[in-house]
């Protein structure tokens, strides 16, 4: 550990270009200055050289294993560093440590076999003990800040998020982790302005989606004040970052983007221009789309007629994009396009042309249209609006005019996605985000009322409604699952009643009193022969249970 | 079974069965096996510690298990890779549950242990023979060794000259030339019965920063080697046996289970795997409460399975015997008289005593290790060391180990990538500034980690 070696500089280094250029041409160098026995040892070699009788190559290698061996003695170059600053203190205990060694084993366990629901519990003992205030123990704390890292928007078994579940374990040494970190990703400064004006693009984007999370008024500013001199391919990557921190100060630079000689840059604002409902471009929408809607008030039923034909087919707004255009390849154009036009208006047109919430009180009317599925989509496209509004009153109406007609669904399932997020067969998904976890259960609960047994219709809704209310359930989500996976537990539905217990098993409340007993004791009654998924359920509400008394 | 049998007293718990089981999946899957529905033909020979059945599975015939209780040793027809296998928990679950008879062993349970005994018996007859010096080599054996060493001579001879030809000419050449003159050459070494100048000949790398001082030194390092050889009769019997060990003679199982054994608690606390020539190399690190530390390396084919007896976590008590040489960390394991697998008794206080501040050396201690290894065995890379006073900082986004001294050197991890980051970060988040007992590789050219010794157990760096 010596930092002062002359075999780290001088001498070696002589050798080595010696060596480089070879013996054939340059001399051995000389020795004289060579420390301690090394030296002394040294020299008799290079004395064999006077004999003249040895070849310098081998002489050079004989020097050279010399100082090789001096040098590794030495071990390797030292320099004074100074130490880490202090971790913080901590103010969260660590969990117990039978609870500590369950987590390790259930982590370790996941490595070696994928998808055996071991992750599965991991998740739902990051709850447990999150929920209780600790942090996460040391051995696991650089996995569990891994989890909390992404990749984002994975929803465990017990329904939240596990991106969330890790950030609750995480306390003050892993931030003091985070800043020793060289690789830690850092977001940068916005209020330095270099990032903007002298950065790669990436870096441009990061910094500009910062400054829109600190400040989203000014960043409308500064990307309105470079949008001329932007690139189509700049444009394109900036503009959808303002969909975060979407306000009405947006609006003028937005309107302005609608005419944007990229089509993708144009599709993107008019995207983030309805999703303000109070804009002007909505209204546009709205006005282009009045002529051919009418709306009349009977007795029983308010009568919703739609005729395309009455469209203004000149309106600038009615243009299809290339996207439109695939979707609506073969369809009928004049229905295309007064589509694409209602999809993007706002609700509060709808109700002031007289359109109820109570859809079952709704007749349409379609005039001169040809596309047989516009009745559905009629349905889509204010499905469509509810989400983008979040307007949980339309929500609600359209899930249970379609929980009425079970057909719906089906229909529903052929329009293309609400949103990315659901699959086309999960119409449901979309719209039970809009509403709260009563409003699920209650729809969870009416939907497996109605279904008696044979669900095929309404399935999809019953699952996504009880997957979107997360654990700890209320006892009577766990009463309607238990019932539910009790009429489905048949073999053509296994693969779904697999589902609902897995739901039903995670998400069972096992701090009610006695709820934990009796869902066990139903499940073991449940089935006459072996069935994995009441098995699992009952070893994961086992487990579950276990992990709650480590931590008592 | 009747309850003054024999065997009831002999019958092991669960939770003994439990404590074998290589993970927790496997424990799990033994569970679901150790019903008596799912086996047949059981049965458990008392007299010969072996318990055998047959496991009902997916397959058309079902698969056979044994387990010799004596070791225990395990046999099992499946391809499961872990050792022991769901089935051979499963077995060993229904027998500690007294699901399984006793009878006489015979079938394929009888040939195995057969095969063992046979084995076992050879091994020791040999042991016995080379430690009491009556191991007469024959005459073919002798044949056989001379015309071994003519050829690694012929070899290294032609070494020789090879090198000093670099030398003169020039190493500049292999900035055009890259490492295909070295591969050749290592070829050349491979005929000519001197595997380990190969492998040095091949590890070699000629890109990167400072690459012809490295060059050098392994041809600096490897002349030495060829005059070593050249004396091997006048060497030292240690010196002559590490000049062996690193040309790549060959060392039986025999001449080393000849050494004296070395009786100690060994905690396995570190296990890399690396793929060398179509070989996996498994090394395995054991830590000895007398404070030895044991290398023990194993290889396997493609296709087979690495050795599995020694796993991290484990303690064993057993015989370790040495390689002969003069820096002999590299070790065999001979007779294992107790072992632990999980956390138990054994293994707590064996980390206890590994991880007590006043039995670990500091930074500069080790580089003193280090040097006594170098200095004993030139060719000698790094040295494992069980390190404690030191812990890893962070200085101009390049990781250092430091001492208190506030001294620091390089500091890699062996299983990041490439600079080392989590795995350091995992040991600052278990120990925060205080420094923790590890378990290192100390190189001439850096420090690297192997394994953090916390009092739960080894965390690999």
């Amino acid at each position: 550990m010596s930092d002062e070696n002359t075999m780290h500089g001088g001498g070696w280094a002589e050798l080595t270009t010696t060596a480089l250029l070879g013996t054939g041409r340059q001399p051995l160098p000389p020795v004289e200055r060579w420390p301690d026995r090394f030296g002394a040892s040294a020299r008799e070699v290079v004395d064999r050289a006077d004999t003249g009788t040895e070849d310098p190559a081998a002489l050079l290698l004989d020097l050279a294993a010399l100082a090789t061996v001096y040098r590794r003695a030495g071990g390797p170059p030292s320099r004074h560093v100074g130490p880490l600053a202090p971790p913080p203190s901590r103010t969260r205990p660590a969990p117990p440590t039978a609870s500590c060694r369950r987590a390790a084993d259930l982590l370790r366990a996941h490595g070696e076999d994928e998808d055996d629901g071991t992750l599965d519990l991991f998740h739902d003992w990051m709850l447990a003990v999150g929920s209780l205030g600790y942090r996460a123990p040391d051995d696991l704390l650089i996995g569990i800040r891994r989890l909390a890292r992404g990749p984002l928007g994975r929803t465990a078994a017990n329904g939240h998020r596990v991106e969330d579940l890790a950030a609750t374990l995480l306390d003050e040494r892993a931030a003091w982790l985070d800043a020793l970190d060289p690789d830690a990703p850092t977001a940068p400064d916005p209020s330095d302005e270099e990032h903007w004006t002298h950065g790669t693009p990436t870096q441009r984007a990061t910094w500009f989606a910062a400054l829109r999370a600190s400040d989203p008024r000014r960043a409308g500013e500064v990307l309105a004040a470079t949008w001329r001199t932007e690139k189509a391919a700049h444009r394109k990557k900036l503009l959808p970052l303002l969909g975060h921190g979407l306000g009405p100060t947006d609006e003028p630079f937005l309107e302005r983007a609608l005419t944007d000689r990229s089509e993708e840059v144009r599709d993107t604002a008019h995207d983030l221009l309805i999703q303000l409902p109070g804009s002007a471009h909505a209204a546009a929408i709205a006005s282009v789309l009045e002529p051919a809607v009418s709306v009349t008030a009977g007795r029983k039923h308010i009568r919703v007629e739609i005729d395309p034909s009455a469209l203004d087919g000149a309106s600038p707004l009615l243009w299809k994009s290339s996207q439109d255009r695939w979707r609506y390849r073969g369809k009928d154009a004049l229905w295309a396009q007064f589509h694409r036009a209602a999809r993007s208006a706002p609700l509060s047109w709808w109700r002031k042309m007289g359109v109820p919430e109570d859809l079952s009180t709704v007749r349409l009317k379609l005039t001169g249209v040809r596309w047989g599925g516009a009745h559905s989509e009629m349905l889509e496209i204010w499905a469509a609006a509810a989400i983008r509004e979040g307007d949980g009153d339309w929500a609600r109406a359209l899930i249970d005019r379609c929980l009425a007609h079970p057909s719906l669904w089906d229909q529903l399932r052929d329009v293309g996605p609400l949103l990315d997020e659901y699959p086309p067969s999960r119409p449901a998904g979309a719209l039970l985000d809009v509403l709260d976890h009563d409003e699920r259960l209650r729809i969870a609960v009416d939907a497996i009322d109605r279904a008696h047994g044979d669900t095929a219709a309404t399935a999809w809704l019953i699952e996504d409604a009880l997957d979107q209310i997360p654990a700890p359930w209320p006892p009577s989500a766990s009463r309607a699952a238990l019932d539910h996976a009790t009429a489905v537990i048949r073999p053509d539905r296994d693969g779904y009643a697999r589902r609902v217990l897995r739901l039903l098993a995670h998400r069972t409340d096992i701090d009610v009193e006695g709820l934990a007993g009796s869902v066990d004791a139903e499940l073991a009654a449940m089935s006459t022969t072996t069935h994995q998924g009441v098995e699992d359920a009952r070893a994961t509400l086992a487990t579950r249970i276990a992990i709650r008394e480590e931590l008592s | 079974m009747a309850p003054d049998s024999v065997l009831d007293m002999d019958r092991w718990s669960t939770d003994q069965v439990v404590a074998l089981a290589p993970d927790a999946s496997s424990l799990t899957a033994g569970r679901k096996l150790s019903t008596a529905s799912s086996w047949s033909g059981t049965g458990v020979d008392a007299g010969r510690l072996v318990v055998w059945g047959a496991c009902r599975g997916s397959g058309k015939n079902p698969y056979r298990t044994a387990v010799d209780l004596s070791g225990p040793a395990y046999k099992c027809s499946c391809p499961s890779r872990k050792i022991p296998c769901k089935h051979a928990l499963g077995l060993l679950l229904l027998w500690a549950d007294g699901h399984v008879a006793e009878t006489p062993a015979e079938g394929f349970a009888a040939e195995w242990m057969d095969g063992r005994a046979e084995r076992a018996e050879k091994t020791a007859a040999k042991v016995a023979a080379r430690a009491s010096g009556t191991d007469e080599p024959s005459a073919a054996s002798t044949r056989r060794t001379r015309a071994r060493r003519h050829r690694v001579e012929a070899g290294l001879e032609d070494l020789d000259l090879w090198l000093t030809d670099q030398v003169r000419t020039g190493l500049a050449r292999f900035e055009a030339s890259g490492p295909a003159p070295l591969e050749e050459t290592a070829a050349r070494m491979v005929d000519a019965q001197a595997p380990g100048v190969a492998t040095r000949l091949r590890s070699m790398t000629t890109a990167g920063e400072g690459w012809q001082g490295r060059v050098l030194e392994e041809f600096a390092l490897l002349r030495l080697l060829v005059s070593a050889h050249r004396r091997l009769e006048t060497l030292p019997t240690p010196l002559a046996a590490t000049v062996r060990a690193r040309i790549g003679y060959p060392t039986t199982r025999e001449e080393v289970l000849a050494e004296p054994a070395v009786r100690d608690t060994w905690y396995v606390a570190a296990l890399r795997d690396s793929d060398e020539e179509n070989l996996t190399t498994r090394r395995v690190w054991l830590c000895g409460t007398s404070g030895r530390i044991a290398t023990v390396v194993t290889f396997s084919a493609p296709g087979q399975f690495p050795d599995a007896s020694l796993m991290p976590g484990m303690t064993i008590d057993a015989d370790l015997h040495f390689h002969p040489g003069t820096h002999p960390d590299r070790a065999m394991v001979g007779t294992v008289h107790a072992m632990d697998r999980s956390s138990g008794a054994l293994t707590t206080t064996t980390l206890t005593t590994l991880t007590d501040p006043a039995r670990v050396v500091g930074l500069a201690e080790a580089f003193d290790l280090h040097a006594d290894a170098v200095g004993a065995d030139p060719w000698t890379t790094s040295v494992p060391v069980l390190l404690s006073g030191a812990g890893p900082v962070v200085a101009d986004t390049e990781w250092f180990l430091r001492d208190a001294s506030g001294h620091g050197v390089p500091w890699r991890t062996s299983w990041d990538e490439a600079a080392p980051g989590t795995r350091t970060l995992a040991a600052l988040a278990v120990h925060g500034d205080t420094p923790m007992p590890m378990l290192v590789d100390v190189g001439a050219r850096e420090v690297r980690a192997l394994a953090l010794l916390t009092p739960n157990g080894a965390i690999k760096l």
